[in-house]
């Protein structure tokens, strides 16, 4: 009897009369596991949610639009109709502020009422585009991560989890172990994680010193008027400032994002996203022995098996892209097939989420959880793409589908190739660059003639330098990585919750892949692409956390709510 | 079934080769058709070889909705009804793939137990043989009297119903024997034993 006591695990327990602090509750992932833990953790104290006013939308507005709007949201206002809102009042506290500043630029009583409280921070909110400007992925992957360990560190009793990638690792092939490596860098030089984020802060300030420079700014603006009159004559001098101003924003944010990606590689780390997001873990690492830590990697996530409801998703870094390439009428896509492809569902991770974060507060944590699939159900990029296609097959043979779409989309499949394929999307870039200047040297009266022609190759043009970013942007990926992330730490606790488990075994890759994920992307996630908005919700009974709550919740949380709202 | 299948393979180059064997075994399907069957479906599914499990069973479903749902005859759906409701046990033997049959499980509710034939696969991709019993031969007989003994079922108070050659010796190991619309081979057959034949309007 005295083993099943020790492995059994119930997260509703862990859970139990527990206060939570979660950053990043807007995101993909934050958002799935807050409502996890409102759905099936009941026995949950208190949900702090860390929201940073944007557009001049307070946090707690902020908040309620998202449980209004977002389709995630639905089952819940199913469940409990116009019950929601008093639920909420009663378990969620809305912070306004911000987690890359010191204190989370949260007034210093609330920031002592939540040492008192807090038994548990889950820091979810971070940068993740592969390649931002650095100064903002440092700012949000590195300071903020640290200033939340500061949080943690002057707690009386809270721990720290720490929603990192599974892609730290870096450019590198075979099994990756579930290990916190202090001071890691992919290429196995010396790091050292402080000084390098100083170092990478004063880069980008040098660039922006840089593009600040009057003769930076005096080359930008003659190179911009030779351009103008060649064009046209007569006087531009307005449409040569403001052309002037345009670029100039637009090749410092191209810089910013460049000196990111240079020093990513440097490393060994293949963009801005993961270098930094390691750096925050190296960081970590050297608090190690103040602070009660989980690193929380998951691989890449996607879209949900059930939880929400099959098929929710909102990112487009993960085989958004491939799915979507695939789809379009271009048929060839670089990828290695024997590669696995570790994708995993956004329920099972937030599962993971809950389970580590119980795990950590009953201190039966692991220093590190890997949440992928590639080491206990792995699926390569071959199949995936196979599944990817079919799925796409079936999609195209409704009867809805146009007679094109029907007749050779459905029936004339994209494969994988090497990228130097002579089909590859640059190759193809390059015969159609080449087609629009041939036409450019053809005399002017003959341009107009076949303007059309000459329009429609530069459509075609913008497209494929879609796809080409496209591309570039999965190929870390899908080509050029050949890594298992190991993961057993989470079996040590096994909870006694059947629909909190996290069970990759489980998963049927067909079904999901074809009746599941790619739908869901066609969904939610191509018109992310596509510059489109996709569907939103709206609540029957729409949530509102202001409303004077009868007694129901303690008087001074209120007044944090509403005094900071 | 087989060009079916082949014609949707992934690249054209792939689909060509595919149905050039398709073809290839096309005719001599046709001449062991009528005396072995076994051999015949051995090679008719030759062509499969390395589609991906995943690839199979998609094209199957699209196959039961193409060409399959729209064979199923009113006929045969009565018969069914009418074994059903003389309270019998009904077993599908089909030479057909299980993929294929997959769909009908759900199509066909009145059917007990369905009898197909299985690809070998190996790391997700079929090596083009198929599985020990071949369904659809000479061999059906042999496998409905194990069926029969495993199942407590008495075959002399069975009744079976078939359109092909090959089926003889399946419905000559049974009480009552229906040829429903036979090809000539059983036919011919059918009338030599005094078995009953059904023909229905396709």
């Amino acid at each position: 009897m005295g083993t099943t006591k020790l492995t059994s695990f119930s997260v509703r327990d862990a859970y139990a009369g527990k206060h939570v602090l979660l950053t990043g509750a807007t995101g993909f992932l934050g958002k799935v596991y807050l409502m996890r833990l409102l759905d099936s953790v009941d026995t949950v104290g208190r949900i702090y949610v860390l929201l940073r006013p944007k557009n001049l939308v307070g946090g707690v507005a902020r908040f309620e639009k998202m449980v209004n709007t977002s389709p995630a949201f639905r089952p819940l206002h199913e469940r409990f109709g116009s019950r929601l809102s008093k639920l909420l009042r009663d378990k969620v506290v809305v912070l306004e502020g911000d987690a890359s500043e010191p204190g989370m630029g949260l007034p210093l009583t609330t920031q002592r009422r939540l040492h008192r409280d807090l038994d548990l921070v889950v820091h979810c909110a971070g940068l993740v585009d592969f390649n931002p400007d650095l100064r903002k992925a440092v700012a949000s992957n590195v300071h903020a991560t640290m200033y939340m360990a500061d949080l943690v560190e002057r707690c009386d009793h809270a721990a720290l989890l720490h929603i990192s990638t599974c892609y730290v690792a870096g450019k590198r092939y075979g099994e990756i172990p579930e290990r916190l490596i202090a001071d890691y860098a992919p290429n196995g030089e010396t790091f050292d994680p402080e000084r390098e984020a100083e170092e990478a802060m004063a880069a980008a300030e040098a660039v922006c010193e840089r593009h600040a420079s009057a003769e930076h700014r005096a080359q930008v603006e003659a190179d911009v008027a030779e351009i103008v009159h060649e064009r046209r004559s007569g006087d531009h001098s307005r449409l040569i400032k403001s052309m002037t101003r345009r670029r100039l924003r637009e090749e410092l944010k191209q810089a910013l994002s460049d000196v990111g990606m240079e020093r990513a590689e440097r490393w060994g780390w293949p963009n801005t996203y993961t270098y930094t997001k390691s750096m925050a873990e190296s960081l970590l690492a050297r608090r190690q022995d103040k602070l009660r830590l989980s690193i929380f990697r998951p691989s890449i996530v996607e879209s949900a098996l059930d939880f929400p409801f099959p098929g929710w998703n909102e990112s487009f870094n993960g085989s958004a892209p491939l799915a979507y390439i695939m789809g379009s009428w271009f048929r060839i896509v670089p990828a290695r097939p024997y590669a696995p492809f570790d994708v995993v569902p956004v329920d099972l991770v937030a599962n993971a989420m809950v389970i580590s974060g119980g795990a950590l507060m009953q201190n039966r944590h692991a220093p590190v959880y890997h949440v992928g699939t590639s080491h206990r159900h792995p699926i390569s990029v071959g199949r995936a793409a196979e599944l990817i296609v079919l799925a796409h097959r079936r999609h195209f043979r409704r009867r809805e589908s146009s007679r094109n779409e029907r007749l050779f989309k459905a029936r004339w499949d994209s494969v994988l190739r090497e990228p130097d394929n002579a089909f590859s999307v640059d190759r193809n870039r390059g015969l159609v660059s080449g087609v629009i200047e041939g036409l450019d040297l053809l005399p002017e009266k003959l341009q107009k003639k076949i303007k059309r022609t000459i329009d429609r190759a530069e459509k075609v043009d913008k497209k494929l330098a879609e796809l080409q970013k496209l591309v570039n942007l999965y190929r870390p990926f899908m080509y050029d990585a050949h890594y298992v992330f190991e993961s057993r730490a989470l079996d040590a606790c096994r909870p006694v919750e059947p629909e909190l488990r996290f069970e990759p075994e489980r998963l049927d890759w067909r079904r999901y892949w074809i009746e599941t994920h790619v739908p869901g992307l066609r969904r939610w996630a191509f018109p992310l692409i596509e510059g489109r908005r996709p569907e939103r919700y709206r609540a029957e009974h729409p949530v509102s956390l202001s409303e004077p709550a009868e007694s129901e919740q303690p008087r001074e949380l209120l007044d944090v709510a509403v005094a900071e709202s | 079934m087989a060009a079916y299948f082949a014609s949707g393979g992934a690249g054209f180059v792939e689909r060509a080769g595919r149905l050039g064997q398709v073809a290839l075994t096309a005719p001599v399907y046709a001449l062991l058709g009528q005396s072995d069957r076994t051999l015949a479906n051995r090679l008719a599914y030759l062509p499969l070889r390395n589609l991906s499990e995943d690839r199979i069973a998609e094209l199957a479903e699209e196959y039961f909705e193409d060409v399959l749902r729209e064979r199923i005859l009113e006929g045969g759906l009565d018969l069914m009804r009418n074994a059903r409701r003389e309270g019998h046990r009904i077993v599908l033997i089909s030479d057909g793939l299980s993929q294929v049959i997959e769909p009908l499980r759900t199509h066909l509710r009145r059917v007990d137990d369905y009898v197909c034939n299985h690809l070998e696969f190996r790391d997700g991709y079929a090596t083009g043989k198929l599985l020990s019993p071949v369904v659809g031969g000479h061999d059906t007989a042999r496998w409905a009297r194990g069926y029969a003994e495993r199942e407590g079922i008495d075959l002399s108070r069975s009744v079976v119903y078939a359109a092909h050659g090959p089926d003889m010796l399946l419905m000559s190991a049974v009480g009552q024997a229906c040829a429903v619309n036979p090809d000539f081979t059983l036919r011919r057959a059918a009338r030599e034993s005094d078995w009953p034949i059904t023909d229905y309007d396709v």
